[in-house]
């Protein structure tokens, strides 16, 4: 990845930059946006949000420095803030709703227990999201995930095994598939 | 406990939303296009996306009051010296970069975050930049007498040099004829590319890749960084790999004085005659109906691709026929038949090199030729008088924002919402729009009129032709009900579009107007691949 903002100044194009920028990073937004959000229309949203505000100012420092884990970092925080937005709208609170409104009856259908999962990812906190897409989605080792967010392998196993029993608790409660 | 951790590993594994490759492509060409044409970036000519209806209106920048005293100075200046367009010596308080002798198509002026069509005889200011559009490119003259032919989809400035006049060409291709300089040097500069002259005829070009200079007539100095180089005619040099090749004549085959130059260097450099030349057209295409029944789609040339997704023949007319960077709405295809507009293609076609260094008006060419080859279709252009929609200030004039300081040109975007969601703080210059089913609400501070007439334009079934020559910001929170959709409840009216605009002083008063049209004189359903 260039340096964008020498690029900016030698190139004189800086559109040039921005489109670059969005295409080599544009499917690791989508694919982790509609991956927590579980919608084509959130996902293309939280894509757009993003790319706008470096539209309406100068790269941050943090983008320069490493453009893929600060746009994959907005793009979980984005996506976890539409997923919960979406969760207040529909005046669901807590845990415990989560799962006896999301399983009134006992879910059957891929869809019902996509919708469980969405929701108990809404309950993990951010870097917990970021580890559990990169292996689950985009199909990261631990390896590599931890030298991707600067961490130990330890850690990101010790996240994951949290993460997963923390969703196995949440779709476990009253009307949950587990 | 080993089964249940399995158990969570497995939802997660089958359940987790995944999406095709497809669908993340097509997701992303849709938003890319959308932050194109919402943003500043929609002045910028592109190479990779466009589509259809929308785009940057023609608007009145605030040059006239400038130029119009500039101009009578030209004017007379002209008379008395038309050969070498400027007298020998000019007073250097006017600033005058150039002047247009000639446009066959469009030229724009960007100046101060406005812009504005130019004609023969208008004057360019020093330190300002122009763009030309389809079909062919404009001439422009120096005051030293030199002459610029500028391609289609060409972009420079002219500037100052320490010893001379300069010309920096930040995309397309130019021709310099450069006059005799009298102990200085005209300079052309890309991003990459220094040429200096004292007296010649010389090609330059920049695309997404490189920078090219290529000497016709007489000799050139070219610097790249810190080397240099001196080419003769017959000589090009690019900056991908700074070394002399032998010029490449369709490198300016687009010049209106192609025949001469290749007389010349026929004589100088002993370069044969080329082949007449072909219309551009694709190496390959494949087009398929699409019966998805899906409402989106789009144009975008990726890679080394031409891609045309669930677009309909009106589509790819007005992406095709459009005329530069202007306004070109679906009414402006004249003659199309019903299934135009209603039967869905899927295009896919081989451009034979990156879609980034093939200039836009070439891709539109190319894109005429498969629709002749392959929709048997017949067309022309015209000129006809269409109604359209006058942008004028009403009595009292247009309501300011308090702060005129313009705005940074990055923070012009408009930024889509729908009611109810949560509002990002807007920085100055930028607009919020926000949708609900019964009406639209536009929010934004130190907007400019060009973003103002571009969101009318979004609104609008005529062009709107900005007729303020007003070049104020203005501080919006108007709404407005929506064309289509429910009626809004009777106990709240909502104004018209009309009547909101009118809360910022300005009105819209129907008119007639000479645009450019395509006339389709015949058509059929494409052939089978």
């Amino acid at each position: 990845m260039p340096n964008l903002t020498l690029a900016t100044v030698t190139r004189e194009n800086p559109y040039q930059e921005f489109d670059d920028l969005f295409r080599q990073h544009y499917r690791l937004i989508y694919r982790t946006a509609f991956a927590v959000t579980g919608r084509s229309e959130d996902a293309e949203d939280v894509l757009q949000t993003i790319f706008v505000r470096l539209l309406g100012q100068e790269f941050p420092p943090d983008l320069e420095k490493n453009p893929r884990a600060y746009l994959y970092r907005a793009a979980v925080n984005a996506s976890l803030n539409t997923l919960r937005s979406r969760r207040r709208h529909t005046q669901i609170l807590d845990a415990g709703e989560i799962a006896s409104v999301a399983g009134t009856a006992k879910a059957e259908s891929d869809d019902e227990i996509q919708k469980q999962l969405l929701h108990a990812i809404g309950e993990l906190n951010t870097r917990a999201v970021e580890i559990l897409v990169l292996r689950y989605v985009h199909n990261y080792s631990d390896a590599e995930i931890a030298k991707m967010l600067g961490t130990t392998r330890g850690t990101i196993a010790v996240s994951l095994f949290r993460s997963r029993a923390r969703i196995k608790k949440l779709m476990r409660a009253p009307g949950g598939t587990l | 406990m080993r089964r249940n951790r399995n158990t969570a590993e497995e939802i997660l594994d089958k359940h987790l939303p995944r999406v095709s490759d497809e669908h993340v492509a097509s997701a992303g060409e849709r938003v890319l296009y959308r932050l194109h044409h919402t943003s500043p970036r929609a002045s910028i000519p592109s190479s990779g996306t466009a589509i259809e209806d929308l785009g940057i209106p023609r608007t009145a920048g605030g040059w006239w009051p400038i130029l119009a005293g500039v101009a009578a100075v030209v004017a007379v200046a002209l008379v008395l010296s038309f050969s070498g367009m400027f007298p020998a010596k000019r007073s250097p308080a006017l600033a005058v970069g150039a002047v247009v002798e000639s446009v066959d198509g469009t030229l724009h002026l960007d100046s101060g975050g406005s812009s504005r069509a130019l004609r023969a005889g208008d004057v360019i200011p020093r330190g300002d930049s122009v763009r030309s559009g389809a079909p062919r490119g404009a001439v422009l003259a120096l005051p030293d007498g030199s002459r610029i032919e500028m391609r289609a989809d060409s972009e420079l400035r002219v500037e100052t040099a320490n010893d001379g006049a300069g010309i920096r060409l930040r995309q397309g291709s130019v021709i310099v004829k450069a006059a005799k300089q009298r102990g200085g040097h005209l300079y052309v500069r890309t991003v990459d590319l220094s040429a200096s002259v004292v007296g010649t005829v010389f090609m330059v070009s920049v695309d997404a890749l490189s920078s090219r200079v290529g000497v016709i007539e007489g000799e050139v100095r070219v610097r790249d960084g810190h080397s240099a180089v001196s080419l003769l005619p017959g000589e090009q040099i690019s900056s991908a790999r700074f070394s002399k090749e032998s010029i490449v004549t369709a490198t300016f085959a687009w010049s209106t004085h192609a025949s001469e130059y290749i007389a010349l260097l026929t004589r100088t450099a002993g370069v044969a005659a080329p082949p007449p030349a072909q219309k551009p057209s694709f190496e390959v295409a494949s087009i398929k109906r699409n019966l998805s029944g899906l409402a989106n789609g789009g144009i975008s040339p990726r890679g080394d691709r031409f891609l045309a997704t669930n677009a309909t023949l009106k589509t790819l007319l007005v992406y095709a026929y459009r005329p530069g960077n202007e306004q070109f709405l679906r009414d402006q295809v004249i003659g199309a038949p019903g299934w135009s507009d209603t039967d869905h293609f899927d295009i896919e076609a081989k451009l034979g090199a990156d879609a980034r260094s093939i200039p836009f008006s070439q891709m539109r060419e190319m894109v005429i030729s498969l629709l002749e080859k392959r929709f048997q279709l017949r067309a022309h252009r015209e000129t006809r008088e269409l109604p359209v929609y006058n942008l004028v200030l009403v009595k009292n004039g247009p309501k300011l924002s308090s702060d005129q300081t313009p705005p940074p040109q990055s923070q012009a975007f408009i930024n889509f919402v729908s009611e109810g969601e949560a509002l990002l703080p807007m920085p100055r210059g930028a607009v919020q729009m926000i949708e609900s089913p019964v009406r639209t609400m536009l929010t934004g501070t130190a907007v400019p009129m060009s973003m103002v007439v571009t969101l009318l334009q979004g609104r609008s079934d005529r062009i709107i032709l900005n007729k303020t020559d007003f070049n104020g910001l203005f501080d919006i929170d108007v709404q407005f009900a929506k064309d289509s959709g429910p009626v809004p409840p009777p106990e709240t009216p909502i104004p018209t579009l009309f009547s909101a605009i009118g809360e910022l002083g300005l009105k819209l008063e129907s008119g007639k107007a000479a645009l450019p049209v395509v006339i389709v004189d015949s058509v059929r359903p494409p052939s089978a691949n």
